[in-house]
């Protein structure tokens, strides 16, 4: 069976298995196991141990459980919820102020937490009530929520980019550098979005209480004390893998131990809360990490098979320019991220798009962004918009699915947007890494 | 109750990320202001993250958690939505248990040698690993099997 065959049953297998509703990480390991039995005999099952076993060895990938665990460490404290009390308050006297501080709370919460679910959840128990009882309008203050919450996925420290750097074999601090910029520009663009529309239709965006708009700016200022400390974690954790200090696993145990350490400053610290912040980091990691052992095996013996390379081929041999090549590949992006995990993505259509793109002259790095930036939009467009989940499970019962994810279109427009921009000039994210080199 | 053992052994695990959260940390500290790195920090701290990351499958199955794509299969009818909940325990028990042949095969010969990391410290936890991706196939397999069996009971009880 050649290259081509090998192709047709990964692709036909996995989709019938993935529509069936097999769990992700069995789909492929089982597509794996026919693939491997078919092409080179029962014999290749133990290269599929073997993955298994390589690939649960890198010293990389335990940046992603720390992450996660100064991410949940940093919500159990409550330091997102302060964030946006005070934020909302500080960004008062703008038309839409709210909605403003709410992706900007977005932003700085993308920086320490980095984790989607948690801040899209977070955001949902303070900012949605909040705003709802403002009379801020429901279907903007949903999508600012679905929106500013993704924002997880870009800012640095993100999975989506360290995930990246693991398969591509590229810089993580490169990356991280690279995101920066565009995930401001994405951040810049809601806020600007929200401002436009309350400025037009000032019903859609009620302005606060006089009381709020009369606080003197010594007491608002003062508000921002209890931030100082998160601050310093973020530019410590980013810092020092910006500056080489620390590799990304180091870096992130740094930030568990300042969110500890801001946890217990501003006295959230409860022992029961540490346990729990233990349980639900290694709740979450089972499923991330098995759809990336499953997938990494199947990609291994698919490119064993030859498909890899046949299917790379396949698309660098299509007639059209470099860009329209890019764009077909960013479109299929798309289309996967409607209907599949950004995980599964990553690691199944990356050892295939990468060769095209770097055959085609184009800077990984780059790439990675705009990858970065595709994964946003995935997280947003229905019928699989992981936000919109996160959203429902904690949204007040008359907010229904349909409701959320006709609010997001206007801010998938901003993010098609954005990534149009960072594919035009890829200056925008090519710069600060050019500076750390 | 294999189920309950998978949860509880792998909330136990999640532990060893408030280990390998402090030994990172400390190593940290040893390199910039003590000027001592150690040599068996990262050894440790893959070992332990690896096992948590094996043992994590099973624990997830043991509560439905793993990522699915549901789309189709929340339109489908129930009785059909019962035929493919029993075929995804079938095929999940079957792929983990055929892996699971190999990887004693694989077990076996890291434990014949018994194979070692070859660096200076030089621990055998390749061969714990291997056992341990064993034992975690194993979990997940018989998991399934206990999922179906479940399944199974509650389709004629109804």
């Amino acid at each position: 069976m050649g290259a081509e065959n090998a192709t047709y049953l990964v692709l036909g297998m996995l989709f019938l298995l993935i529509a069936l509703g097999i769990p992700l990480a069995i789909a492929t390991l089982s597509t794996a196991i026919v693939l491997g039995m078919s092409q080179f005999g029962f014999n290749s099952l133990l290269l599929i141990a073997n993955r298994l076993y390589e690939a649960s060895t890198n010293y990389i990938l335990i940046a992603v459980p720390l992450f996660i665990l100064m991410g949940v460490l940093m919500e159990k404290g409550g330091i997102a919820e302060r964030l946006f009390t005070v934020l909302h308050i500080w960004s008062a006297r703008l038309p839409g102020g709210m909605g403003v501080g709410c992706v900007v709370a977005g932003a700085i919460m993308a920086a320490m937490v980095g984790i989607v679910g948690a801040e899209i959840i977070t955001l949902g128990l303070v900012a949605l009530p909040a705003m709802l009882a403002r009379g801020y309008d429901k279907r903007l203050t949903l999508g600012v929520i679905c929106a500013s919450g993704s924002l997880g996925a870009m800012i640095p420290p993100s999975l989506v980019l360290v995930f990246y750097g693991l398969i591509a074999g590229e810089s993580i601090a490169q990356l991280f550098a690279a995101a920066l910029v565009p995930g401001l520009l994405l951040a810049l663009s809601y806020a600007g979005y929200i401002v436009a529309r309350a400025k037009l239709d000032p019903s859609l965006a009620p302005p606060p209480s006089p009381e709020e708009l009369n606080m003197p700016v010594r007491e608002k200022l003062l508000l921002g004390t209890s931030l100082i400390l998160p601050a310093l974690i973020i530019c410590g954790v980013l810092g020092s893998i910006y500056f080489g200090i620390a590799a990304p696993t180091e870096a992130a145990a740094i930030g568990v131990a300042g969110a500890l350490l801001a946890v217990i400053v501003n006295g959230r610290f409860r022992l029961g809360d540490v346990h729990d912040t233990i349980l639900q980091t290694g709740r979450a990691i089972g499923p991330v990490l098995w759809v990336f052992l499953g997938a990494n095996s199947l990609i291994s013996i698919y490119s064993l098979s030859g498909g890899v390379g046949y299917l790379a081929g396949l698309i660098g041999s299509v007639d059209l320019p470099p860009m329209g090549i890019l764009l077909v590949i960013v479109f299929m992006l798309f289309l996967l991220g409607m209907v599949m995990d950004w995980i599964g993505i990553a690691i199944l259509t990356m050892p295939v798009f990468l060769p095209v793109v770097l055959s085609l002259g184009y800077d990984p790095i780059w790439f990675g962004v705009i990858f970065c930036i595709s994964m946003q939009i995935a997280y947003l467009t229905p019928p699989i918009g992981a936000s919109a989940f996160y959203l429902k499970s904690v949204a007040p019962p008359d907010v229904t699915l349909s409701e959320i994810f006709s609010s997001i279109w206007p801010f998938v427009g901003l993010q098609v947007l954005v990534l149009a921009v960072v594919i035009a000039v890829p200056d925008l994210a090519l710069w600060l890494p050019a500076q750390m080199r | 109750m294999l189920t309950s053992f998978n949860r509880r052994l792998g909330d136990a695990m999640a532990y060893v990320y408030a280990v390998i959260a402090v030994l990172t940390f400390g190593e940290v500290c040893a390199r910039y202001f003590f000027n001592s790195p150690t040599q068996w920090t990262t050894e440790l701290v893959i070992l332990l993250a690896a096992m948590h990351y094996l043992f994590s499958g099973p624990q997830a199955y043991a509560d439905n958690g793993h990522i699915r794509i549901t789309v189709l299969y929340e339109r489908l009818p129930a009785p059909v939505q019962r035929l493919l909940t029993l075929l995804e325990r079938a095929v999940v028990a079957l792929t983990c248990g055929l892996i699971f042949y190999w990887a004693v095969f694989q077990a076996e010969r890291a434990l014949g040698i018994p194979e070692r990391t070859g660096t200076n410290w030089n621990t055998p936890s390749p061969t714990i690993l291997k056992v341990v991706l064993c034992i975690s196939l194993a979990l997940f397999a018989v998991q399934a099997l206990v999922h179906l069996v479940k399944d199974l009971g509650r389709r004629n009880g109804s």
